[in-house]
């Protein structure tokens, strides 16, 4: 299989249509494309690797049925890039003697739209089927092309996807915490289909409290466990040691974690402004580095298991410590998508913040590695860099804080 | 997604084809918890046909673990692609979840 053909399919399997069930938002487009071309049978075809799945159609073709991509009309829209007319399909050199022309059902007309996914691979065709010759005026074939961009659109972003994206943003704080004498940011990349990510900063007693988590699972659901945790999370972190927080958030989410088959992997950190003593708890997380001024990073972690595996889970509180220079980062684990190994993304990480010299710039150059890929996972960062005294604070000129962008 | 089942002995085996991700979790998913309801508390998940395991496949795997385990049986996992064992590494997720190379593996004490 050649290289454009790989990413295709894998652009295809991102957006996680194949074998998914009817829904009303395509079929929409389909009957009222049925009837603007007054035609027989319209179908959304998306063409695997070596199939054909119809996501909706009306007319000679079900929906949710697959076909063997090789006697199938579509692939040459996927194939060629471009709108495929067949006035006759009598006439055609390739399918004039297909069974689908000379015998039953007898198809005789053909036009086909390809379909992009978001990043431009063309996964699949809108197309127009009929038993008699027919021939599309230019106005009908920008018309075939504008309801193929409404395709489009419905490929990229479902509505549990928008819904999902507006709860993960507002899961996310505003402005960085007031802490004199570290520069803070965070940011996350959202996925196409919104995983579970979100950080958090409060401030509790001298010390102010870090929060990266990451609800395995996509979409609203994985959202709102997130959200549940956030607030949990808040709460307890009040009245709490941090180790006992976290045991009671986890043992308020079980049932939500049972219920939904889900768990979340969580890092959280408690920084004493004052001295850069550092205590965290690191359920599952794995990917916390504390980058000294000198000397070899360091990974902050341990043997807790996520939340919401074991309905009986406690958590081990740890410690470490922030010297003036040093740097704390934490990513999820959508950095994994693009770096395969733990070890490869730490050391990833450790690179691109070398020479940064702003927390903002190390977030915004872990997320970046994300950027002009669709990510299969959400892409979350939080740097905590304390500072060199004499170093001036970059509250005096605040950047402008990173917002998750849909 | 397909899942072939089978019982040997006193085990279930189920063998997902595909791509195990949010699409595909929840038939995975039901099956167990189905398995399980049917009297089969020891559960292989056999990955050899799984071409690719994403966080939802994962969360299918754990609860799936969790109805197992509730029951006072058992689920493991056999085959597993070494993507999916980094990540159970990373998340500690090895401690609970035990990644055996063959199906024979998993069971040989069962």
């Amino acid at each position: 299989m050649d290289a454009n053909e790989q990413s295709r399919v894998r652009a295809l399997d991102r957006l996680d249509l194949l074998d998914s069930p009817v829904e009303e938002r395509f079929d929409r487009v389909v009957r009222l494309t049925q009837r603007l071309f007054d035609m027989p049978t319209v179908a959304v075809n998306l063409v695997g690797r070596d199939r054909l799945f119809v996501k909706s159609a009306v007319g000679l073709l079900d929906a949710g049925t697959s076909h063997d991509r090789s006697v199938a009309i579509c692939p040459r829209a996927v194939e060629s890039g471009e709108t495929v007319l067949i006035p006759d399909l009598r006439l055609d050199a390739v399918f004039g003697e297909s069974a689908l022309v000379t015998d039953d059902p007898g198809l005789r007309f053909y036009a086909g739209e390809p379909l992009a996914a978001p990043g431009g691979e063309l996964v699949g065709a809108l197309c127009l089927m009929d038993q008699r010759p027919r021939e599309l005026s230019t106005a009908d074939q920008q018309l075939l092309r504008d309801l193929a961009a409404w395709i489009e659109y419905e490929l990229a972003a479902d509505a549990d996807a928008v819904q999902a994206m507006e709860i993960q943003r507002r899961l996310m704080p505003r402005r960085p915490p007031s802490m004199t004498g570290y520069d803070v940011a965070g940011g996350c990349q959202p996925a196409l289909r919104v995983g579970g990510d979100y950080y958090d900063w409060l401030p509790v007693g001298d010390t102010v409290q870090f929060v990266v988590a990451d609800v395995m699972g996509k979409g609203l659901s994985a959202a709102v466990i997130a959200a549940g945790v956030r607030t949990a999370l808040r709460v307890t972190s009040r009245f709490n040691p941090l180790a006992e927080a976290v045991r009671r958030t986890a043992s308020s989410m079980q049932e939500d974690f049972d219920e939904t088959a889900t768990f979340a992997t969580l890092f959280t950190a408690r920084v004493t402004t004052a001295d850069g003593s550092v205590e965290y708890v690191d359920a599952g997380h794995g990917l916390a580095l504390v980058i000294p001024a000198v000397g070899p990073t360091r990974r902050l972690a341990s043997h807790d298991l996520p939340l919401g595996v074991l309905p009986d889970g406690t958590f081990e509180l740890h410690h470490a410590h922030l010297d003036p220079g040093d740097t704390l980062i934490v990513v999820s684990d959508g950095i994994l998508d693009v770096f395969a190994d733990p070890l490869a993304a730490v050391a990833a990480a450790e690179a691109l913040t070398s020479d940064a010299t702003t927390a903002q710039e190390m977030v915004d150059r872990i997320i970046s590695v994300g950027a002009g890929r669709p990510l299969d996972d959400d892409l979350t960062a939080v740097v905590v860099r304390r500072e060199r005294s004499g170093e001036p604070h970059p509250d005096s000129d605040p950047a402008p804080q990173q917002e998750p962008t849909p | 997604m397909d899942v072939h089942a089978s019982v040997d002995g006193n085990v279930a085996v189920l063998r997902p084809s595909g791509r195990l991700n949010m699409a595909a979790a929840p038939t995975l998913k039901t099956l167990v918890d189905a398995t399980v309801a049917a009297g089969q508390h020891r559960i292989v998940v056999d990955l050899s046909d799984t071409t690719f395991v994403d966080s939802s496949g994962l969360g299918a795997l754990i609860g799936g673990l969790k109805v197992a385990r509730s029951a006072d049986g058992d689920l493991r996992i056999a085959a597993v692609p070494e993507q999916v064992r980094a990540v159970l590494r990373l998340t500690n997720l090895d401690r609970v979840l035990q990644a055996h190379p063959t199906v024979a593996d998993a069971t040989h004490d069962w």
